[in-house]
């Protein structure tokens, strides 16, 4: 009975508007929607937890559907904790697979370019297809050597030589497939005159493992981070949105945890850095050669944390920067789903208007503050994406802007 | 040569089950209900399946009747039941030798118990009054009465009688001092016919005292008013008493998917019975009482108020008419009152209407000298018979929740697999079903069997497609007079809208009144032209 | 964060209003939990350069020390950290449904400013009987002075404009509001 106790589901006046909203009704008859699979069923299977429909597979925990919710209810809360508690995969290996970024990344990242050009061979992608499941179709991301941890421990020491100092979670894809973007926001933090440090310990935050029902791993993720966090003497910065969602959100909605210390503590490194800036505390110095094109996109769950405001606004500050915002529309990946066999074609389906709206806006490149929204829309629309963390970095003055941060010491 | 050996009146519990056990022994058996079935106090209950330990330590004989029945109808009405088990919770204020008279006693009645420690107890149902002192556990369940009716209904048109609803007793057919059957009026017709029978039985709840009056007969009834409140969902998995002596709402019972606390106890007009309504300040009472048992009760979202009246019949030996009689009160009207041909059957409780049926039949059967058994202990209800069922939709599921093996009979292939009400998992095929073998003709007659608009949005969501599923089956089944379907659904949205309305209004604050107010931007603001 | 307009949202209207505040040259921020079916107003509000904070609602607002004037809020999602200011405020969020107005047993009340109601003190006279005339509580809402400003304790809040179906009595000033603002 846990799910119903903070959920709101009494709140539900059955308007249906979170059935309007869901990407996944659009193109799958066989989904129940959110409002039966959420505070409908959720009634019957308090009587009969036999009630759970396998359908209920097909959702993709964006959000939507509670965006959109006037009653407030925690709809896709309430879909995803029934998974926790019922769900059975056809494809458990696959799963455990796909959702354990750590394991896989700390195995494949040493030997990154030999994995990566296996992964991309066409006999790889139809053998993880035939066998366990992984879509022939989808572009499998690309790990890195080194991993970002290596590459920070040798920064390290310099880094204490700041007088102000944040504390950053890189999280899985950062480290094992794409340490530039940590990279970049090291350097963007010093030239804002804060020194980065990495927590005590951290695991990935576990947003794979809830959605493929690892829960006893999750929980033992959420265990470790939220202790770290708690630890920390200093903020602590993310760059994903997803990562940044679950620690805060999730851990206390789906697993049950104590958030005081990442609500305290854990903030989106574009809603810390702009509320600094909002203050006074940090300055900005923009590079006059600096020129782009792009279109910003909303991550699902940037939308329900409600930040898409901040990345907007930082990137505004760019002088040289075209942006566009179209409407915000789902990619279609959700996490993992997108890489399943079963669910590929769905997951294309769901993120085609996304792809042409992006490409209706003739930009050059695409920015977002989600990594598997990144993967998505790289292979969807063929446009190179960037964190805005990244834009930021490569726009910013670095020499101007330390100067400028610096007068403040 | 008479159209029917025996003539019921009254579509309850009572004349249900009356109606079924003669035709199971080979009456011909015709039942009269002026509305539909369970309008009366068999659809303004608990929907408890008494143990019988309520009633241990001040009626000990209605006490054995409820645990054998109870019983009993477990086995062959299982699909109606949830095995719930209860408890009877004491508070700080409860004098705990009540309770140990109480397990006593209960024990005496052959209702098994098992005493609880406070901390068993929060273990088993977590949401009860931490500050209980104690807790018995016994037998109780739930049941749900419509399905616990339509099902005896079911049976006795199997076995060969006749069932009509919305027909109107107006007056009985006299013979000096025989009665020989009714004079019924069909309400959808306005056709007025008379029907002869070789008996005629008055199983009409708290009405039967105005059918006995027909016969120039009188039974002196005291209507009493019971209001309970349903919640929206599930709050325990088990019945919670009070252990102390009855009073006002000190039962909640859970009820599948909702929750529901009663009861109150109040004299009320006759002219009231057929006008209920439940009052803020009895909703009050029963929220208050309520919570002493679950204190989240405040708290959970109340979706409804209803109110029903009890049948109570003052007990004949005491003059004065104020004594009520406790248990089953069966009249040979023969004997009592010299008119022959008429029984009544009235008191008892919903728990013992097999019981009351059999006695019933029991005693036509002897005045027919009829010499057949009773089988009703025996003989499984449609649904009931574990015949063996293959679910694979989820909508198939909650049909076989609510119809046991009947599911079987219903169609849901193609079409039938359309989920109409989403809120309560009710699909077509469970819809026509009801239609051709439940009666159904209204939005009403429909919730009453599969739970359509008995949810927190009590019909707010699946209105306008129920109404149009309904009217399009009824006209398909040649069961009305109107040829489209739009204009058909647009009269039934209307009536049941009214009536669910009804419910609202007495809780009407906090989110029942945002899905009041969604409900009448939705459907209120046109009339009939909806 | 500044604005000209904070919009309290959720009601009808809320975004044809902000659109309006927009058109005239002025800074506008709407804070709406959730939609209604059909209603594309707020994706337009937005594409004109509205600021929209979709899915949030207000946790906390910060007033003068005489209770006169709002200072600031903050909200669910953005949290006590991140102050949202504008010279007006104005409060759209609707009515029961959409949460504008809530009630419990005995009484009904305006969530985030506590607001003046105008509603019936006895419960039991909130509903008819008849569903299909107009109920007794759809007449129930936020008291104004002229200028609507809404009244706390009788008190005008200086810089909180009511704006929609949220005001008592069947009032609807959305229309003349957009003129005159």
């Amino acid at each position: 009975m846990q799910e119903s106790l903070t959920s709101g589901f009494e709140q539900c006046m059955k308007c249906s508007i979170c059935t309007e909203v869901c990407p996944m009704m659009e193109v799958n008859p066989l989904y129940p929607g959110p409002k039966q699979a959420g505070p409908d069923a959720l009634r019957y299977r308090m009587l009969d937890s036999s009630f759970f429909d396998e359908n209920l597979k097909y959702c993709l925990n964006c959000k939507r559907c509670e965006v959109a919710c006037p009653s407030g209810v925690k709809i896709a809360d309430i879909i995803a904790s029934a998974k926790l508690e019922n769900a059975h995969s056809a494809h458990a290996l696959r799963d455990k697979m796909l959702a354990s970024t750590d394991f896989v990344g700390s195995l494949a990242s040493p030997f990154a370019p030999v994995v990566n050009g296996v992964l991309s061979l066409g006999i790889s992608k139809s053998l993880l297809d035939s066998t366990i499941g992984v879509s022939k179709h989808a572009s499998m991301p690309k790990y890195s050597s080194p991993k970002f941890v290596s590459w920070f421990k040798k920064q390290q020491a310099s880094q204490k030589s700041f007088g102000k100092q944040i504390q950053y979670f890189h999280g899985c894809y950062v480290n094992y497939n794409y340490p530039q973007l940590g990279k970049a926001f090291v350097s963007l933090m010093n030239a804002c005159g804060y020194g980065v440090s990495l927590l005590e310990k951290q695991k990935c935050c576990g947003v794979a493992l809830i959605a493929n029902g690892q829960k006893k791993q999750a929980l033992k993720n959420a265990d470790i981070n939220l202790q770290a966090i708690g630890k920390a003497n200093a903020p602590v910065l993310s760059t994903s949105s997803s990562c940044t969602l679950t620690i805060r959100e999730e851990y206390g909605q789906l697993l049950g945890k104590d958030t005081a210390p990442s609500k305290e503590k854990f903030h989106l490194a574009v809603k810390w850095l702009y509320e600094q800036w909002e203050k006074g505390a940090v300055k900005f110095a923009w590079r006059e050669d600096f020129k782009m094109k792009a279109a910003y996109h909303t991550p699902c769950h940037m939308q329900k944390l409600g930040y898409q405001y901040y990345s907007i606004e930082l990137l505004k500050m760019i002088p040289g920067l075209e942006l566009s915002v179209p409407e915000q529309q789902c990619c279609g990946i959700a996490g993992t789903f997108g890489f399943k066999k079963e669910y590929h074609e769905l997951s294309q389906k769901i993120g085609s208007k996304l792809f042409s709206s992006l490409k209706a806006t003739g930009c050059d490149y695409v920015i977002t503050d989600c990594e598997t929204c990144k993967w998505q829309i790289e292979a969807g629309c063929s446009l190179p994406v960037l964190n805005p963390i990244e834009v930021l970095a490569r726009a910013l003055d670095i020499e101007k802007t330390k100067i400028l941060n610096n007068n403040e010491e | 040569m008479k159209d029917y050996d025996v003539i019921v009146i009254g579509g309850g519990i009572t004349g249900a089950g009356v109606a079924r056990d003669c035709a199971i022994r080979g009456l011909r058996t015709l039942l009269v209900e002026r509305a539909d079935i369970s309008e009366g106090a068999s659809g303004r209950n608990h929907g408890l399946l008494h143990s019988g330990a309520r009633y241990a330590v001040n009626d000990s004989e209605s006490a054995r009747e409820c645990i054998k029945e109870n019983l009993i109808l477990r086995r062959v009405a299982a699909h109606c039941i949830e095995q719930t088990e209860g408890l009877f919770i004491s508070l700080p204020e409860d004098d705990p030798a009540y309770r140990d008279n109480f397990v006593e006693q209960c024990g005496k009645a052959g209702i098994r118990t098992q005493v609880l420690s406070p901390a068993q107890a929060l273990a088993l149902e977590p949401n009860i009054n931490p500050e209980l002192t104690g807790a018995v556990k016994v037998p109780d369940a739930a049941v749900d009465p419509f399905r616990l009716v339509s099902a005896n209904i079911l049976d006795a048109r199997l076995h060969g009688a006749d069932i009509l609803t919305r027909c109107e007793v107006l007056d009985l057919i006299k013979e000096n001092v025989t009665v020989m059957g009714v004079k019924i009026k069909d309400m959808s017709t306005g056709e007025i016919r008379k029907i002869h029978s070789h008996y005629v039985i008055n199983a009409a709840g708290i009405w039967g005292a105005h059918i006995a009056r027909m016969a120039g007969v009188e039974i002196s009834m005291l209507p009493s008013k019971g209001a309970l409140l349903v919640f929206g969902h599930r709050v325990c998995n088990m019945v919670i008493n009070r252990c102390r002596k009855p009073g006002n709402a000190d039962i909640l019972v859970p009820g599948e998917v909702v929750s529901v606390i009663g009861t109150t106890s109040d004299k009320v007009p006759f002219e009231q019975c057929d006008r209920m309504s439940v009052s803020r300040a009895e909703v009050e009472l029963l929220l208050n009482e309520g919570a002493k048992l679950v204190p989240s009760l405040r708290n959970t979202r109340i979706i409804r108020a209803y109110a029903g009246v009890r049948p109570l019949v003052s007990d004949d030996s005491d003059p004065s008419g104020r004594s009520v009689s406790r248990g089953i009160v069966l009249l040979d009207h023969s004997s009592r009152d010299g008119v022959r041909g008429f029984i009544s059957i009235t008191g008892g409780k919903l728990t013992s209407y097999r019981l009351m049926a059999e006695m019933t039949a029991d005693l036509v059967c002897k005045k027919l000298s009829i010499d057949k058994p009773c089988r009703t202990a025996e003989l499984p209800l449609p649904g009931s018979d574990n015949a063996k069922t293959k679910c694979s939709s989820l909508v198939m599921k909650a049909a076989e929740k609510r119809e046991g093996s009947e599911v079987n009979r219903m169609s849901f292939e193609g079409k039938g697999n359309e989920l109409v009400c989403e809120c309560e998992m009710v699909g077509r095929a469970e819809i026509e079903y009801a239609v051709k073998e439940l009666g159904v003709r209204t939005l009403d007659d429909l919730r009453r069997r599969t739970r359509v608009g008995m949810g927190p949005c009590q019909s707010s969501c699946c209105l306008d497609k129920a109404a149009m599923v309904l009217a399009e089956i009824l006209i398909a089944e040649k069961l009305s007079s109107e040829s489209g379907a739009g204009e058909l659904a647009a009269a039934l949205k209307k009536e049941f809208l009214q009536e669910r309305w009804t419910g609202i209004v007495p809780v009407c604050w906090g989110e029942q009144m945002a899905q009041a107010e969604y409900l009448r931007n939705k459907y209120g603001k046109c009339d009939s032209t909806i | 964060m500044r604005f000209d307009y904070i919009i309290i949202g959720g009601g009808q209207g809320d975004a044809l209003l902000g659109r309006e505040l927009l058109s005239k040259g002025k800074s506008c921020a709407l804070i709406c939990q959730g939609r209604q079916s059909g209603d594309n107003s707020r994706e337009a509000f937005r594409k004109a350069g509205g600021c929209l904070f979709m899915g949030d609602s207000v946790d906390k607002v910060f007033y003068s020390e005489d209770g006169s004037r709002i200072e600031a809020l903050c909200t669910e999602n953005l949290g006590s950290g991140s102050l949202l200011v504008a010279d007006t405020y104005i409060l759209c969020s609707g009515r029961f449904f959409t949460r504008g107005l809530c009630s419990d047993m005995d009484k009904v009340y305006e969530p985030v400013f506590g607001a003046d109601v105008q509603f019936e003190a006895d419960p039991s006279l909130w509903c008819r009987s008849d569903f299909f005339c107009r109920q007794p509580f759809e007449d129930f809402g936020l008291v104004c002075d002229e200028g609507f400003h809404a009244l706390k304790n009788g008190k005008q809040i200086e810089n909180l404009i009511v704006a929609g179906d949220i005001l008592c009595n069947g009032q609807n000033n959305i229309e003349s509001l957009c003129k005159s603002l």
